[in-house]
């Protein structure tokens, strides 16, 4: 008998293990300490410099940022060391997503530095959306960490107190118009609730393109659950009703 | 996390653990009794019962794992929690009911009351042993990557750290305390989810912006990830193991009536529909804010200290701690259970004391929980697939002998023997095998075939059970 548990153990183990190996990501984004800078003025346009420090070769990466209807991004344009780096739109995005090429022209070593990166983004409405360009798989790990260690500062350039980051949660830095946060991965947008400025355009946020039926089987789902609640709850309050 | 919210993090688990010891103590004093430590005195009415029903399947394989599930596969696996309900109609017409005739402790008690043989207690007190220890490693590692993200303590610290808090959780109170705490998971979780999913819709222009951002990085994540026949075969699994589960069958014995049982099975539905909205929209909206995660299972914990607002935040990261808590403390008083009451009290030491009882449970609470930790170290898998092969491996072993068993008097104790070592064997063979559905066959699904084939042969092959037993478990057919 003990024999029989012992097999059936080391069994278990086995198949965790193998579920755990077929569950391989692709390979991470070299770079595992990245800083985000974004300022903001009242005109909402945004400016923003993402500058990722390399721990190995970089050679063809895709870019990718979700875009939104209230803003415009780019161009975008980057460096490593001296070089200059051309972001292009790449022919297969997905809207929302843009992806982009980043022509390197050969691969970079690690001893290169950092890649930095550097865009515009013009938005429009009361909460300003900055899309964030980022490499289009995940970054590396930190030593010893379940992720990357993300720095993201915003500054607000408007008058203090006309503007708070809604997301991602950003903690007040050393002025009244800054924020920041160290996160382990890097996210798609900031959001920031600015007041309305008189004279400023408006921007009603819908995005275009399919939804994949994501609503409709939603619905399906609830409304499975909304009414069956209630009937198994009836369904069985009466039957003990009746044989009582 | 900034200092001050992390001070008010640990404040908040701190009022917590205060909370269950104040639980644990007042409830300290009514169990002297054995039926107090293991069943809360039979005295649970519907509500508290479906929470505690509710509070022991929704584990931080749901709160941590299940995010994480929808984050890397998106909407479909939403399906698996009316399909497990399938499982819980089982349970209402089929076991609960009829279970409650036998005023046992726990599942193995039901099991030598029903089949006559020490040997099928025993077999089956070793089983959970086992299979419990991977289902608690399942919330040991959560609970580990949730509080190393929150306070950047290493993460085998903080599974040591989430052991101590379930282990005195546990010794404290035993099943009072779990179903009071239950009550208190589900207040939370609900809370914390009815702030947070509309925070989270607003943002992301509700389904409509999060569905046009997912179908774009992949169809599958808005429509059909997981096929029709994967859905099913896990939602059985889950579904038709819970209907069987010791930690299950030991809550519907600390119910005050059949009827309770009845009406808390659908009370856990009630608090399942909001959490299983719940857990969906999460998973969605993070894979949007955040689309490329290093694990999938951090969604809950980066989603409580750097997306939502601090308050909605902390009442999630809340939420997930008193839920591993909660349910490793239900897995840890049964794997107690088994050792103090099935093992040593009617085993080892049938005429020892009310009190030599209690205390073997404690001791084996804390020596049980020490197991998981070291399976936690190893982080062998995502939690819900975790979650997912340990249902298959309960299912496997369990239903046949439990449902079958209550409801055809011919079953006997070689029958129920050669069913549970049968069809755990043969999940675990397919598991190895590494094929999905090899011979068109789940693991869980050739387990749970060969164990009802295993269990009719033998069982008509054998004398069938006594009188007294058909009596017990099959009145209106003996009377």
């Amino acid at each position: 008998m003990p024999r029989t548990f012992a097999a059936a153990g080391l069994a278990i183990a086995g198949a965790l293990l193998l579920v755990r190996g077929g569950s391989a990501a692709d390979a991470p984004f070299p770079s595992h300490d990245v800083r985000v800078h974004v300022s903001v003025g009242e005109d909402g346009r945004a400016t923003v410099n993402e500058e990722y420090t390399l721990t190995a070769a970089i050679a063809r990466t895709p870019f990718q940022f979700l875009s939104d209807p209230c803003a415009v991004v780019g161009p975008v344009s980057g460096a490593i060391g001296e070089r200059a780096i051309d972001f292009v739109t790449a022919a297969g995005s997905h809207t929302p997503w843009t992806f982009l090429d980043g022509d390197f022209g050969g691969a970079f070593d690690a001893a290169a530095g950092a890649l930095k990166v550097r865009y515009e983004v013009h938005t429009r409405g009361a909460e300003v959306v900055v899309p964030l360009v980022m490499p289009a798989t995940a970054l590396a790990l930190a030593d010893g960490a379940r992720g990357a260690r993300v720095n993201i500062t915003v500054v607000w350039t408007g008058p203090a107190g006309a503007a708070r980051v809604a997301l991602p949660r950003l903690e007040p830095a050393t002025s009244p118009n800054e924020w920041q946060a160290d996160l382990l991965a890097m996210p798609s947008s900031v959001r920031i609730d600015t007041a309305p400025v008189a004279g400023s355009s408006t921007c009603a946020r819908s995005s275009d393109g399919p939804t994949g039926g994501l609503q409709w089987r939603f619905v399906v789902f609830v409304g499975t659950m909304v009414i069956w609640v209630p009937t198994y709850l009836l369904w069985f309050a009466r039957r003990w009703r009746a044989t009582s | 996390m900034a200092r001050d919210q992390l001070i008010a993090f640990w404040i908040a688990v701190g009022a917590y653990m205060a909370a269950v010891v104040g639980i644990g103590l007042w409830s300290y004093r009514r169990t002297t009794k054995e039926e107090g430590f293991l069943v809360a005195g039979r005295s649970l009415g519907p509500i508290v019962g479906g929470a505690t029903l509710m509070a022991n399947q929704v584990s931080a394989g749901a709160t941590i794992g299940i995010v994480g599930f929808h984050y890397y596969s998106g909407f479909s696996y939403a399906w698996s929690w009316p399909l497990t309900w399938i499982g819980w109609m089982v349970c209402a017409l089929f076991v609960a009911p009829k279970i409650r005739r036998h005023a046992g402790f726990t599942l193995p008690d039901f099991f030598e009351a029903r089949y006559d043989t020490p040997a099928a207690r025993a077999v089956s007190a070793l089983f959970i042993l086992v299979a419990y220890s991977v289902m608690l490693s399942a919330q040991y590692q959560a609970g580990g990557l949730l509080f190393t993200l929150v306070s950047g303590i290493s993460y085998g610290r903080a599974v040591v750290l989430v052991a101590a808090i379930t282990t005195v959780y546990t010794t404290l109170g035993g099943m009072y305390s779990n179903a009071y705490v239950g009550l208190l998971k589900a207040a939370l979780l609900l809370a914390g989810y009815v702030i947070a999913v509309p925070f989270l819709w607003q943002r992301f222009d509700g389904l409509h912006g999060i569905g046009v951002a997912l179908n774009a990085i992949d169809p599958r994540l808005t429509a059909n990830w997981f096929g029709w026949r994967q859905l099913i075969s896990i939602s059985l699994a889950i579904g038709l193991g819970l209907a069987a589960a010791p930690y299950e069958i030991s809550a519907i014995y600390s119910m005050q009536s059949r009827r309770a049982t009845q009406l808390a099975i659908g009370w856990s539905f009630f608090f399942q529909t909001f959490i299983g909205v719940g857990v969906l929209i999460f998973g969605l909206s993070m894979r949007v804010a955040v689309p490329y995660l290093p694990d999938p299972d951090l969604g809950t914990p980066m989603l409580g200290t750097s997306i939502l607002p601090f308050g909605a935040g902390l009442l999630v990261l809340l939420a997930a701690v008193v839920t591993f808590t909660r349910t490793g403390g239900a897995i840890l008083l049964t794997a107690a259970s088994a050792v103090s009451h099935d093992l040593y009290g009617r085993l080892l030491a049938p005429h020892a004391s009310e009190r030599a009882k209690v205390r073997a449970g404690r001791l084996a609470v804390v020596f049980f929980s020490a197991i998981p930790v070291a399976l936690a170290f190893r982080h062998l898998s995502l939690v819900n697939f975790i979650v997912i092969y340990a249902a298959k491996l309960m299912v496997s072993f369990l239903f046949v002998p439990v449902v079958v068993g209550l409801n055809w008097k011919r079953g006997t104790g070689p029958g129920a023997l050669a069913s549970m070592l049968g069809g755990l064997t043969t999940c675990v063979v397919w598991s190895l095998v590494g094929r999905p559905y090899f011979v068109g066959l789940d693991p869980a699904e050739a387990g749970v075939l060969v164990s009802a084939i295993l269990f009719v042969v033998v069982s008509v092959a054998t004398p069938p059970v006594g009188v007294e037993i058909e009596r017990v478990f099959f009145p209106a057919s003996s009377d």
